[in-house]
């Protein structure tokens, strides 16, 4: 089976005034359809870097990632934006959705941007937010909600998307043990039910030991070993 | 697809645009309070220069003039046109003119045994003079001289309150005139008071006088139809210029065609050249006025455009750097450069809807009051005001509006305020959606 995802020998270089900071120095590593994987690594060690490169938000020095058959390493500009838009789901750790916008609204915005009918949005937002327990809390704005709402929100907007895969930078990381764990329990199973394909960077070691696959970085390469891999 | 992201754009430009009210409450006054006072002065200004144009006619004699050549910078008394009855028709007739009042002007000295006083003495048609200005509405006592009335007892004249205290001569008195006589020989004749007239201005009392057009010509020694001056009072709403070329034009077909046998081409013998005048040629000094009072009135609502602009581009680039974090998701997510943009200048369109609609209210209703309610200029000032030479004391301020320069107006503040907001939309697209991201560490 061809991998969804390969990140072939990337590098990324960023420029600080007079030295260059290499943030990943040659990474190479595939992505099954399905799989959930962890992201781990030491601060700075490169992966938001990667992420990033990844979910087609920034371009790499060196090395190329193609998602399928599309090299989204080589893709600028709107048609970055577009395929951002049509494929990829995003969690950050913070600040995840837009203020002025209700919580259906916030879920329902890709979808929006799509062009899919108001009742087709509905329709397919609703029972995720169901799902996820917010059923009563959908016409809330941000600031109304709890950090781990905000966070379940964005999860729901990401899946309500049908993405070929959602990108999670530490979407656990501002939550309390409790909190992280109702929502890595609600990824997972969404991951089964769906079979929507899951990559998220994490520090918290409880996290990692669920994870079906985990890929470890150093310095801005593979540390050994990739458990998934073995 | 396109449809879907405007609206939900749409929604979003709105909501944001309450999310900080006191900016906004503060921006929609600002734009809309300059707009609204830029419309009020500009209703003002054109009321102001419209009645000064009025008085200025009025005061030059007509809108178009015709003279013999020289006479309007001379002021000679030789210095005579004919004026046929067939031809004064044929210029009533001419497309545009209103009226045509014949006139006889003279400077002279008007004494009694005991005193004298300067006075400008008209020689006129009172009921040719009304279309532009009436004397017999200014007449506190008598009556304005016909035509035919006078004979041995003198002929009627009616004098400016003031020159009546200067000679203390009351009705009925009998008066000399001493002038320069057409043919240069210094004359005198014999004038009957029939009547006192008060403009309103102190100085025009002074100097005003009135008489028929016989009194007059009698009195310099004029002959037949002969006259000084022909004032013509035309349709506002066409422009002098064209008025003048239609008045040319039926002055050339005159001396061209048979009617020139019974007068009007030639004084004594010569043929005379006339000179024909708009008002605004006789009255360069208003015309001047009305251009620098013109030209001032929009520097400043310029500037104060330009001010309001920037503090509008200048709030916006402190909305784009607060907002970092959220243009930086909406790129993330897939919303493009020029859609963000879009959003802001959205955002501003929505503002300068809502400022234009609270500007033009108030612009209008201060319109309209003055309209209704006018303001007394000399109550205002407390003083006498005048602009090269014309009164304007007794002038009553009101607001005219004009579609195309309000409309003019409102297209340039609603563009300017739109121009202030694209740098701002600019940077905001200059985001990369990774840099943005970065925020959250
Ligand atoms: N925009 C940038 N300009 C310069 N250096 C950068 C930039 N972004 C990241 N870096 C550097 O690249 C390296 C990798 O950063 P990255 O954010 O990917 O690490 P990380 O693994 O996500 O760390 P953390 O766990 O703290 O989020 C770091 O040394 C960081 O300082
Ligand atoms: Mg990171």
């Amino acid at each position: 089976m061809s991998a969804l995802i390969r990140v072939q020998d990337v590098h990324r270089t960023y420029r600080q005034g007079e030295i260059d900071v290499h943030a990943l120095r040659g990474v190479t590593v595939d992505l099954d359809k399905g799989e959930f994987t962890a992201l781990a690594g030491p601060s700075g060690s490169g992966k938001t870097t990667l992420l990033n490169l990844i979910g087609c938000l920034d371009r790499p020095t060196q090395g190329r990632v193609l998602i399928e058959e599309d090299v989204i390493s080589e893709m600028t500009g709107t048609d970055a934006a577009n395929y951002r838009l049509q494929h990829i789901g995003f969690v950050f750790q913070a600040y995840n959705l837009i203020p002025v916008l209700t919580a259906r609204e916030n879920a329902e915005f890709i979808l929006q941007l799509r062009g899919v009918p108001p009742e087709v949005r509905k329709a397919t937002v609703m029972p995720l937010l169901e799902r996820v327990g917010l059923l009563d809390m959908s016409e809330r704005r941000p600031h109304e909600l709890s950090g781990g709402q905000q966070q379940r929100v964005a999860v729901v907007r990401a899946l309500a998307a049908k993405p070929r895969l959602v990108l999670a930078d530490e979407p656990t990381a501002n939550l309390d043990g409790e909190t992280s764990e109702a929502l890595l329990d609600l990824m997972l199973e969404l991951n089964k039910e769906l079979g929507v394909t899951f990559l998220f960077s994490t520090h918290d070691s409880q996290v990692i030991e669920r994870c079906r696959r985990v890929i470890r970085l150093r310095s801005g390469q593979l540390a050994q070993p990739d458990e998934g891999d073995a | 697809m396109f449809k879907s992201t405007v609206l939900v754009m749409f929604l979003m430009a709105w909501r944001n645009l309450w999310r900080n009210r006191v900016r906004t409450l503060i921006l929609i006054s600002a734009i809309g309070g300059s707009y609204g006072l830029s419309l009020f002065s500009m209703g003002m200004g054109d009321d102001m220069h419209g009645s000064l144009a009025d008085k200025a006619g009025e005061i030059a004699g007509g809108h178009v003039l015709v003279h013999a050549k020289g006479f309007h910078a001379d002021r000679e008394s030789s210095q005579i046109i004919d004026a046929p009855p067939a031809l004064l028709q044929l210029l009533r007739a001419t497309p545009g003119v209103v009226e045509v009042a014949p006139r006889v002007l003279i400077a002279g000295l008007l004494t009694t045994s005991e005193s004298s006083a300067p006075i400008m003495l008209q020689g006129v048609d009172t009921d040719r003079e009304k279309a532009l200005f009436d004397p017999t509405s200014k007449l506190t006592q008598g009556v304005m001289p016909k035509t035919g009335d006078g004979g041995q007892l003198g002929h009627p004249i009616v004098l400016g309150k003031g020159v009546m205290a200067e000679l203390s001569v009351k009705l009925g008195d009998r008066v000399v005139l001493t002038s320069n006589r057409a043919d240069g020989e210094v004359g005198r004749a014999l004038f009957l008071v029939t009547g006192v007239i008060a403009t309103g201005s102190r100085d025009l009392d002074r100097a005003i006088a009135y008489t028929n057009l016989a009194g007059a010509r009698s009195a310099l020694g004029l002959k037949g139809s002969q006259v000084h001056e022909l004032g013509i009072v035309a349709d506002m709403t066409l422009a002098s210029e064209t008025i003048k070329t239609a008045v040319l034009a039926t002055l050339n077909a005159w001396d061209s065609g048979p009617g020139a046998q019974k007068g009007g081409k030639t004084v004594a013998g010569k043929t005379v050249t006339r000179e024909v005048l708009t008002w605004q040629q006789a009255m360069p000094e208003i015309v001047g006025f009305i251009e620098i009072d013109d030209a001032f009135n929009y520097v400043f609502l310029i500037v104060l455009f330009i001010i309001v602009a920037f503090a509008i581009a200048n709030s916006f680039l402190m909305v784009v750097m607060e907002r970092v974090r959220e243009f930086g998701l909406l790129s993330a997510l897939g919303v493009t450069g020029p859609r963000i943009a879009g959003l802001l200048i959205l955002e501003t369109a929505v503002l300068t809807l809502v400022s234009l609609t609270a500007g033009f209210l108030l612009g209008f209703t201060a319109h309209l009051a003055l309209q209704h309610w006018g303001l007394d200029v000399a109550e205002l000032y407390g003083v006498e005001m005048g602009v090269g030479g014309i009164d304007m004391g007794d002038m009553v301020l009101r607001s005219e509006l004009r579609p195309v320069k309000w409309l003019t107006a409102t297209v340039g503040a609603g563009t300017l305020v739109m121009l202030s907001a694209l740098y701002p939309a600019w940077k905001a697209t200059r985001m990369a959606p990774s840099e943005a991201m970065r925020f959250y560490e």
